[in-house]
C-alpha cells in the first residue's frame, strides 16, 4: 500500500493558466506536474504514471487531439489516468470529435476555480467533490446561468458587456498593479469592489468571491495576503482576457 | 470652472446604439431652460465604474432609446454637471471618487431644482454594507449592481409614467 499521493499531468502552453490551475488546486492532497506541450507531457508519462491527465488543445506543435491519439496507441504510457479536455474551443464538432470513452470530461474555458476543483475531486475521487459524473463527456459552462439569472435572458446585451468587460480587463490590471506597486491598499480595494459585481455579473460567482476576499484583506490593511489575492484574481482577469 | 469641466472627459451624450425601440418609451419632451424648444428627456449618470457605465449605457440604448444619457465619474463633476444639465433621472453610485454618493445626494436634497429628478442609486454594496449610508438611502430606490439589467428599466419606466 502506497502512501503516495495522486498525481495530476496539466498540459498547457499559457503560463497565466498553468498558475491559476495550481492555485485552484493547491489545497488539494495531490501532487501537479504542468508542461507546456504535448511532447513534453508524453516524456512526463514516460518517467511515472498520473491519475489524471488535464489538457489544453490548442497548442504550438502538437494538439490535444495529437496527444489523445498517442495515448490511444499506447495505453501502457496513459495507464489508468483519466483525460480532461479543457478548452475555450468546445464548439459543437470538437464536443462530438472529443464524445469518447477515453476522453472523460470537457471542461470550457473560462471556468470557475470551484469548476476545476470539483472536476478534479471527482476524477481522484477525493472528497467533497459535488459532481459523481464519470465516463461520459460533460460540459460545464460557467456563463450559462447568467444570462438568464441576470440578464432576464438578453443574450445579444450579455455578449455586448462581457466584451466590453474584456476590454475594460487590461485597466484594471494596470490599476491593481499599479496599486500594489505604490502600496495603496484603498486603490486595490476599488478595484476588487467593481470587480466583485462584474465578474458575479459575467456568471464567475467564484472570482467574484475572490474579489470580495480581496477587498476585505485591503480594508483589514494586510498588504501581504493583498498581494497574493491580487495575484490569483488577475490571473482569472488574464484567462477571461483570453478567451473572451 | 469651465477649464476644469472641460478637461474632464465627462458630459457626452452617448452615441445612440441600435435598439428595438419601444413606441411607448417616448414621453412629453420637457422644454429647454433657454427657449421654447422641446428636448429630450436627460439622464446623468454619476459612476466611476467603466463597466457599468457601459453597462446602463447599453441597456437604456435597448429600452429606453429616447432617453439621453451623460456621464460623469466623479461626484464633484457630476454635481456640477448636474447643475448645467438638469436631468430627469438622476443615477447615482455611492463609492465614489470625490464627493462620495450619499454626501452627493445630501447635498442635492438641498436644492430646489432636485424636487424635478427622480433619484435611483446603483451600487454594489449589499444590505448590511450600506448602512452607514442610511442617512442618505431613506425612501430612495436603490439597484444592487448584479440586479441591474433586471430592475434598473422596470424603475424607469415607472418613473416615466408616473411623468405623464
Amino acid at each position: 500500500m502506497s502512501a503516495r499521493k495522486p498525481c495530476v499531468l496539466l498540459i498547457e502552453d499559457d503560463l497565466s493558466l498553468q498558475r491559476f490551475v495550481a492555485a485552484a488546486l493547491e489545497e488539494l492532497p495531490l501532487d501537479l506536474i504542468a508542461v507546456s506541450s504535448v511532447d513534453e507531457g508524453l516524456a512526463a508519462l514516460a518517467c511515472e504514471p498520473v491519475n489524471l491527465i488535464l489538457t489544453d488543445l490548442m497548442m504550438p506543435g502538437r494538439s490535444g487531439f495529437d496527444l489523445i491519439d498517442a495515448l490511444a496507441a499506447d495505453p501502457a504510457l496513459r495507464g489508468e489516468a483519466k483525460l480532461v479536455v479543457f478548452s475555450a474551443g468546445l464548439n459543437p464538432r470538437v464536443r462530438r470529435q472529443l464524445t469518447r470513452p477515453d476522453v472523460w470530461r470537457l471542461l470550457l474555458k473560462p471556468c470557475s476555480i470551484l469548476e476545476l476543483e470539483d472536476c478534479v475531486r471527482s476524477a481522484l475521487a477525493i472528497g467533497d467533490g459535488v459532481s459523481t459524473t464519470a465516463a461520459s463527456a460533460v460540459v460545464v459552462d460557467p456563463t450559462a446561468d447568467a444570462i438568464g439569472v441576470y440578464f432576464g435572458g438578453n443574450a445579444a446585451l450579455y455578449h455586448a458587456f462581457r466584451a466590453s468587460c474584456v476590454t475594460q480587463f487590461h485597466a484594471d490590471i494596470t490599476a491593481g498593479d499599479d496599486a500594489i506597486a505604490t502600496k495603496r491598499l484603498d486603490a486595490l480595494r476599488h478595484v476588487a469592489h467593481s470587480l466583485k459585481s462584474v465578474l458575479l455579473t459575467l456568471g464567475h460567482p467564484i472570482d467574484s468571491e475572490q474579489a470580495m476576499g480581496l477587498e476585505d484583506i485591503c480594508e483589514a490593511g494586510d498588504a501581504r495576503r493583498a498581494a497574493a489575492s491580487w495575484s490569483v484574481l488577475r490571473a482569472r482577469l488574464n484567462i477571461l482576457i483570453k478567451t473572451g | 470652472m469651465e477649464a476644469w469641466l472641460a478637461s474632464r472627459n465627462a458630459g457626452a451624450a452617448r452615441a445612440d446604439m441600435s435598439a428595438d425601440a419601444d413606441a411607448s418609451d417616448r414621453t412629453e419632451a420637457p422644454r429647454d431652460a433657454s427657449g421654447d424648444a422641446p428636448r429630450r428627456l436627460r439622464a446623468l449618470l454619476i459612476e466611476d465604474s467603466v463597466h457599468y457605465q457601459n453597462l446602463v449605457s447599453m441597456l437604456l440604448s435597448q429600452t429606453f432609446p429616447d432617453l439621453e444619457l451623460h456621464v460623469a465619474s466623479d461626484g464633484i463633476v457630476g454635481l456640477a454637471m448636474y447643475g448645467q444639465l438638469q436631468p430627469e433621472f438622476l443615477l447615482v453610485d455611492i463609492l465614489l471618487p470625490g464627493i462620495d454618493g450619499a454626501t452627493l445626494i445630501s447635498s442635492l436634497h438641498s436644492h430646489p431644482q432636485f424636487a424635478g429628478s427622480d433619484l435611483i442609486v446603483i451600487t454594489s454594496l449589499d444590505e448590511a454594507q450600506r448602512a452607514p449610508y442610511a442617512f442618505a438611502l431613506k425612501g430612495v430606490s436603490v439597484v444592487h449592481k448584479p440586479r441591474l439589467v433586471m430592475e434598473l428599466p422596470a424603475l424607469i419606466r415607472e418613473r416615466l409614467d408616473a411623468r405623464i
